[in-house]
């Protein structure tokens, strides 16, 4: 009996083994595990429970502080921005956000200038403001540069018969996004949009 | 009387036939429907938690057509092909390619001629809007609860890698998908963390093939440097 219950030690051990050995084939991120290790995150929010009822948005006025622009190395994805609100906002008679109060926005991500005429783009989005419920404020803010495509396209056409002349214009570049203190940034905040709890 | 049965046996084996086909086209109608449900519920789930107030709709399209046509970018009716499907195991990877999708026609509802000449660039450069979509692809997974690494897994089963990008309309899917993830790492570095798809064998590939990638994306980080990373 002694004999079959060590036999069965064996190879329940061997097993175990083996699993482990499995196991330990999976690749670990080991860059994810050095640098967030020790980090603690929250899941971020996700928005989806809707309530459509209601569309009546009041526009928040905003000025950036520091100027940001698509030329070479002047943004970057995920760069936190700081706004400041140019006007009160008012609400049911009330004022809910004070001039000059800042806010903080985060860039989505952004696109360089392109060959035949395709402008930069900026897109804003993660507006925080004290006391807003950041799921109550309409997504993303976008900003283009000088479009020239509608100069190119007709030019490149018309040239086309010429042979290797039509291409030619795929060398004009659109203009850079640029994002300043002189652009007023309207968002919209939705008071009675958000999560609800019965669908 | 031989006359008569040989003509019954035929009139029946063709009713046979007739039934048979019937059956196998009536099941494939209930496929059909099954997953035009399923990429709907998907999409409109994408399109509200974005507030995106722009119309689209979302069909499936069991027959993959010979001429590659953007009804995404024209009529706004963004098409799931079998061949774009078969790739996706979950609802979050067939969100990873509806989100991307959605990206391109809402972008071509915006510019002069309601959007036309911005379809026009979308077409003509394809490459250079191919990165920039797939990060606003994260965001729109992200607000619609979907965890944006199945865009990874997505894309690492269904785009093939070619050998240069210098002179191409498309970008390298390795530079894409590091791309991703350094995206994914900058704005949802939870996913990273708490990753549910790290024993995925298509995550586990990805791990594997994006090593140099992932170095040079660890010497940034190290760096503090802001500069865009020249992934391979």
């Amino acid at each position: 009996m002694n004999k079959v219950f060590n036999k069965f030690l064996f190879v329940i051990t061997i097993l175990a083994f083996c699993a482990l050995s499995s196991k330990a084939e999976i690749l670990r991120d080991e860059f994810i595990d050095e640098t967030l290790g020790s980090v603690e995150l929250t899941k971020p929010v996700s928005y989806d429970k809707y309530n459509y009822e209601s569309f009546e948005g009041i526009p928040i006025k905003l000025k950036i502080n520091e100027k940001i622009t698509t030329k070479k190395d002047g943004i970057y994805d995920g760069q936190m921005l700081n706004f400041t609100v140019r006007t009160n906002v008012k609400y049911k008679n009330q004022i809910i956000i004070k001039q000059g109060t800042p806010v903080k926005a985060q860039v989505s991500t952004y696109l360089t200038k392109g060959m035949n005429g395709i402008p930069g783009t900026i897109i804003v989005d993660n507006f925080q403001i004290d006391g807003i419920d950041s799921s109550k404020i309409k997504g993303f803010y976008i900003k283009k540069g000088l479009n020239l495509s509608l100069l190119v396209f007709p030019i490149k056409w018309a040239l086309t018969p010429i042979p290797g002349v039509g291409s030619l214009t795929n060398f004009i570049l659109g203009g850079n996004a640029t994002l300043s203190d002189k652009d007023t940034v309207i968002i919209y905040y939705y008071p009675l949009w958000g999560k609800i709890e019965k669908l | 009387m031989k006359k008569f049965l040989l003509s019954f046996l035929i009139m029946f084996i063709s009713a046979l036939g007739a039934m048979a086909q019937e059956s196998v086209s009536s099941s494939e109608i209930i496929n059909d429907i099954a997953v035009q449900k399923q990429i709907s519920d998907i999409g409109f789930k994408i399109l509200n938690s974005n507030k995106i107030e722009l119309r689209m709709i979302f069909v499936y399209n069991s027959k993959n057509d010979l001429v590659k046509l953007e009804p995404g970018l024209t009529k706004r009716q963004i098409v799931v092909y079998d061949k774009n499907l078969k790739f996706a195991s979950d609802d979050a990877e067939i969100a990873a390619f509806l989100a991307r999708e959605i990206c391109k026609s809402s972008e071509s509802y915006h510019g002069v001629f309601k959007g036309m000449l911005t379809s026009v660039q979308i077409k003509c450069a394809p490459k250079k809007y191919e990165i920039f979509f797939d990060k606003l692809a994260v965001d729109l997974m992200v607000n619609a609860g979907y965890n944006p690494i199945a865009l990874i897994i997505y894309m690492n089963k269904a785009y093939p890698q070619k050998r240069y990008d210098k002179i191409a309309r498309a970008n390298l899917t390795s530079k894409r998908l590091a791309n991703v993830y350094e995206y994914i790492y900058t704005k949802y570095p939870y996913f990273l963390k708490n990753n549910e798809y790290l024993e995925n064998e298509a995550y586990q590939n990805f791990l594997l093939t994006s090593i140099e990638n992932r170095k040079k994306l660890a010497e940034k980080i190290k760096s503090g440097s802001k500069k865009a990373v020249n992934y391979e």
